[in-house]
């Protein structure tokens, strides 16, 4: 079984699963020919790690900053809520 | 697929239903509206349940969307139930200059008697509907049409394919020369420069900046943490994690096209094109304030599945995600989930726009059939 993830533009450095991906399964990301080794569980529909991005590194959808990585994100990473945050309406003190 | 039937009214504008609506302006008719609702077959209630001292936006705009609901091209005629005379007369001097079809009742007419406000009124609205069914229907083209573009309870597959297809269709009303009103202001954070850059002057674009900027702020200002409200927590389990993430997906429902301007909380656009509503994000009060500036129809795209629909504008309902189209088959319209087999979206346009031109012609929206469709008008502040 293949299983598949699709990313926006070339900039991106996440893409989008289309199959519930267990640990260590080989991901191809359909539209950029690549394939991406998971390294964590990701539910379907979430977004995985197409790099290694550094804590602090702009995460990247269709060319556009959706947010920044809270922490060291490895390739083939589950990539939501737990480790990037907005850039936006953030409170005082948490920038 | 360029043209619909519909009914003219009166002031040139095209509805694609035939409704009586009863429009209770006063909280303490409020009950008496929905009796007379319950006794006339065909009629649409919408109730507006708060009384004077109403201040500022909150007096501005609620009367402002009474206004822009009776004038709402679906709208056949307008049957007022109201306790506040000043109020209601201001409606009626729109009506009267729309030529819409319409009676009036006030609880003070009646010597107070809400008894007897009900039996006039039943009589009253059922006169209106026996004089609105007389029109016949006729062919239009698509220019005559306002979309009006939502998004509920969303997922990754919302962003990906369903908005994507619903901004072709967009594209399409608009290049027809019709009209498209997208809202949600908050789900404009993050993409606002790139809406901005597509605004018709230097005014609307420092607009729309500024509208943003605005509803970043009251959120901040309130010790808001967006995550778990928008994104909410559907969202965050259908795989979006910011609002900028949230944004891309969201604003892609408008389609490419220029944007004309910016409109207030219910306000009729002046001419044709893309407008963007200044709107809470909330879909049932977003829909009513898309109805009050006369949209005709809505595409409403969900994630996981949304079961809100407007009551005055037939609402089709969208998904990309396989899961819910099979789960919520009664209660999804248009399931364009293929996308994700085979990213063919010139073929789902056209399967969309076909869906859309029958729903235009009478076909029925889930929401219509199961009568799951509301009004609910925004509120902005404190009252007296």
């Amino acid at each position: 079984m293949k299983f598949l993830a699709l990313c926006s533009s070339d900039n991106d450095n996440v893409a989008y699963t289309f199959d519930e991906i267990s640990l260590g399964q080989k991901v191809e990301i359909i539209n950029i020919n690549k394939v991406i080794i998971s390294t964590s569980k990701i539910p379907k529909y979430h977004k995985i790690a197409l790099n290694d991005i550094p804590q602090g590194a702009s995460i990247i959808k269709n060319g556009i900053c959706i947010g920044k990585a809270k922490k060291d994100i490895d390739m083939g990473a589950h990539i939501h809520v737990h480790n990037i945050s907005s850039n936006r309406a953030v409170l005082k003190g948490e920038r | 697929m360029d043209t619909f039937t519909g009914y003219l009214r009166q002031n040139g504008q095209v509805g694609i239903r035939n409704d009586l609506l009863i429009l209770n302006l006063t909280g303490l008719t409020s009950k008496v509206a929905e009796r007379i609702h319950q006794n006339l077959n065909h009629s649409k209630l919408v109730s507006f349940e708060y009384g004077m001292g109403l201040l500022n936006k909150d007096k501005e705009i609620s009367q402002n969307v009474f206004i822009g609901l009776s004038l709402n091209p679906n709208v056949g005629g307008v049957l007022l139930v109201s306790a506040d005379q000043s109020r209601t007369e201001i409606v009626i001097e729109q009506l009267k200059k729309n030529k819409k079809p319409f009676r009036s009742i006030l609880l003070g007419d009646v010597g107070s008697d809400p008894l007897e406000m009900i039996n006039t009124a039943i009589k009253q609205g059922a006169e209106i509907l026996k004089e609105i069914t007389e029109i016949k229907k006729n062919q239009f083209r698509l220019e005559k049409i306002c979309l009006s573009v939502e998004c509920g309870l969303s997922d990754s597959t919302s962003g990906l394919f369903a908005n994507p297809l619903i901004g072709r269709i967009s594209d399409k009303i608009i290049s027809s020369g019709g009209t498209v009103i997208i809202g949600e202001t908050m789900e404009w954070l993050g993409v606002e420069s790139d809406l901005a850059k597509r605004a018709m002057s230097s005014n609307v674009r420092n607009q729309i900046e500024k509208i943003v900027l605005r509803r970043e702020k009251l959120a901040i200002d309130n010790g808001l943490d967006l995550i778990g409200i928008n994104p909410n927590p559907k969202n965050i389990e259908g795989g979006l994690s910011t609002i900028e993430e949230k944004a891309i997906g969201s604003s892609i429902k408008a389609g490419s096209s220029k944007i004309e301007g910016v409109l207030e909380y219910g306000e009729i656009p002046k001419k044709s094109g893309l407008w963007l509503m200044d709107a809470p994000s909330y879909t049932p009060e977003s829909l009513t304030g898309f109805a009050s500036a006369g949209s005709q129809i809505n595409l409403f795209s969900t994630g996981s599945g949304n079961c809100y629909s407007s009551d005055l504008m037939p609402t089709i309902r969208i998904t990309a995600n396989p899961e819910t189209a099979s789960r919520l088959s009664h209660q999804i319209d248009h399931d364009c989930s293929d996308l994700i087999r085979d990213g063919n979206f010139n073929k789902a346009e056209n399967k969309l726009l076909e869906d859309l031109v029958s729903v235009l012609n009478g076909k029925l929206c889930y929401g219509e059939i199961l009568g799951d469709g509301s009004e609910t008008i925004s509120r902005f502040g404190e009252a007296l």
